[in-house]
């Protein structure tokens, strides 16, 4: 197992070089000058120029690429932000726990709906609730989250009055925000859960569960969630994945200060190393976590546990044989 | 005289896909309402009540009534209208960026799939790169770059769907090029080019055009979201997000102006979500339980 991870952490490195470079290269061709947006407008032509110089903008695409990396990898250094001047390490790690937070709530609100709802509708198939709870998954999959998230506003915050419409000044703020994302994407892990539930039930080892007397509520926990759980856990860590960037949108609609909503006001601002820096910081912890949920396949499923323990036996013996 | 053996299968397997879908109430269903979109969209002139620009200042905010069904905005622009109008750019931009995405995926994927190895290895890795970026990033990022206008909305959204298509018809393309017609195909001399046009590519159509109806879906979302977020169309211009962009402003007090624009883009997206569903248990019976 540890040499699984080992080897699944080594192959993300050149993954993440290459996102880096992706990002820098996108934004290189950002039209604009960054020594001119710093200095603004009424700057003379010769200070701009000083400045490009210092900033290292003068230099070739290669030079300023290969000093991003470095100052990336080997320092943790994103830069300095534009407008605020303050490093842009800094802004993001101040911003970015609000961001995971509201994943996180999110995350465990679809989890919670989307699973139980897919495993009532799965275990009565073509009952009521099932129809209606597949009719709901489908519109919630259609609906766009930053237009559910106004249309949220304007039932509880402007007809009902019960919660405010944007702001971070506690807990209150934070209900309408992550019951918008944690439901659309329940939505997903309910339509995931059930059909995944449907084909597990029939299998033959639920039968000789039921055949041996076992209680239904056993059968369902023990024997079939256990088992339907894989590709529901996929589709988990996909959604922690989407909501990390779909954080943008749903952050820009509340007035949430977190990394999202960072992004775009400095994309509106043109602050570039700061868009390179949280784009680059977003992919990062995706990539962490689809990571963590290939590593969460392997304790949940023994059989591909097995498959490294075995594979990793055979290729001692072939060494064996070989040697 | 009548034939030995019966033929079964008459239609052929297009026939037969299309026949399995009639049968699928919930497609047809959805197939409608994306017909009646397209019709929307290509006869929007005809179509709408009142032109998508025409401003009219003594009807500004109203809610809807018998003379505008959808009610009027802040400029007193017709609602129904824009959101008629908004139809096009909407189709438009799903529709080209799918294209361009299939095109350029599709191309990536059955080059690397066909010929394997080294080729295989270097695409599939930058793809692996591309999909370490979340696709609503990407497109930001890339419509941040690019100025706002409808081509570079297409190109946004285009680059972040290209490794999903990619990855469809590699894997498609791995499970057919050692079938036999291939073989027969490579023996009787066909080259690389003939065989991956003419006999892989219209064998690996069916989960192609599944994937590019629920993509269809996703560039809709995804033009929406970047026009809502001032990076796609601009006001001016009737699109769906942007109108829900400006209509924020004025949530708190008009908020027909919020709700409208966005059922459009719901019930296009349900309508391409239901018949991608049941294209998919159409053309691949298999999968279906």
């Amino acid at each position: 197992m540890a040499k699984y991870i080992g080897k699944r952490l080594l192959m993300m490195i050149p993954v993440l070089l290459g996102v880096i470079i992706v990002i820098f290269s996108i934004m290189y061709m950002t039209p604009g000058d960054p020594a001119r947006m710093i200095l603004g407008e009424a700057a003379s032509a010769s200070a701009v120029e000083e400045l490009r110089e210092s900033l290292g903008l003068n230099d070739s695409y290669i030079t300023q690429l290969l000093r991003y990396i470095t100052n990336v990898v080997f320092k943790f250094d994103l830069g300095n932000s534009y407008s605020s001047h303050k490093p842009v390490v800094d802004e993001i790690l101040e911003r970015f726990p609000t961001t995971i937070l509201l994943a996180a709530i999110s995350v465990t609100i679809s989890v919670i709906v989307g699973v139980i709802m897919g495993i009532i509708s799965a275990t009565r198939q073509y009952s009521i609730f099932d129809k209606l709870a597949t009719s709901f998954s489908l519109l919630g999959v259609s609906m766009p989250t930053f237009w559910a998230g106004l249309m949220a506003v304007i039932v509880f915050s402007v007809h009902l009055r019960w919660l405010p419409a944007s702001g971070s000044y506690g807990w209150k703020y934070w209900i309408l925000p992550s019951f918008t994302l944690g439901l659309s994407s329940s939505a997903t892990i309910m339509r995931m859960t059930r059909s995944s539930m449907l084909e597990v039930i029939r299998q033959d080892y639920i039968r000789t569960a039921r055949a041996k007397g076992q209680s239904e509520n056993m059968i369902i926990i023990y024997h079939a969630l256990k088992n339907a759980m894989i590709p529901v856990v996929t589709v988990i860590g996909m959604r922690f994945g989407g909501l990390l960037g779909g954080s943008v949108l749903i952050e820009s609609v509340f007035a949430i200060p977190g990394l999202g909503k960072f992004i775009i006001d400095s994309i509106n601002m043109r602050d570039n190393l700061v868009v390179q820096g949280g784009v680059l910081f977003l992919a990062l912890s995706f990539s962490v976590c689809n990571l963590f949920v290939d590593i969460l396949y392997g304790f949940i499923d023994p059989r591909i546990k097995s498959q490294y323990k075995s594979s990793s036996k055979r290729r001692i013996k072939k060494d064996e044989a070989t040697n | 005289m009548k034939p030995l053996i019966e033929r079964k299968n008459k239609n052929g397997f297009w026939g037969d896909a299309w026949c399995r879908l009639k049968k699928n109430k919930g497609a047809m269903f959805a197939l409608a309402i994306i017909l009646i979109m397209i019709f929307c969209a290509v006869f929007a002139d005809r179509l709408a009540p009142y032109p998508y620009d025409l401003q009219d200042y003594n009807h500004t905010f109203e809610t809807p009534n018998r003379q505008h069904l959808l009610g009027t905005d802040n400029f007193g622009r017709d609602i129904l209208s824009r959101i008629i109008h908004g139809s096009r750019i909407s189709l438009l931009v799903g529709f080209s960026s799918i294209i361009v995405a299939i095109i350029l995926g599709g191309l990536l994927g059955a080059v690397s799939g066909y010929y394997g190895g080294r080729v295989d290895n270097l695409f599939m890795r930058a793809m692996d790169i591309l999909m370490a970026i979340p696709g609503m990033l990407l497109a930001i990022s890339l419509a941040a770059v690019l100025k706002p206008g409808l081509l570079n909305l297409v190109i946004a959204i285009a680059v972040a769907d290209i490794p999903g298509y990619a990855r469809v018809v590699r894997a498609s393309v791995l499970s057919i090029k050692d079938q036999e017609f291939i073989e027969a195909a490579q023996c009787v001399g066909a080259s690389d080019s003939r065989i991956i046009f003419k006999h892989i590519i219209p064998n690996c159509l069916a989960p192609i055009i599944v994937q590019a109806t629920l993509g269809m879906a996703g560039a809709i979302l995804s033009a929406s979201s970047l026009s809502f977020l001032g990076l796609g169309i601009q006001p001016p211009t009737p699109e769906w997000g942007s109108m829900l962009s400006s209509a924020r402003q004025y949530i708190m007090s008009y908020s027909h102006m919020t709700t409208f624009p966005g059922i459009a883009i719901m019930i296009t997206i349900f309508g391409l979500n239901i018949l991608g569903d049941g294209l998919r248990d159409a053309l691949d019976p298999r999968l279906k339980n």
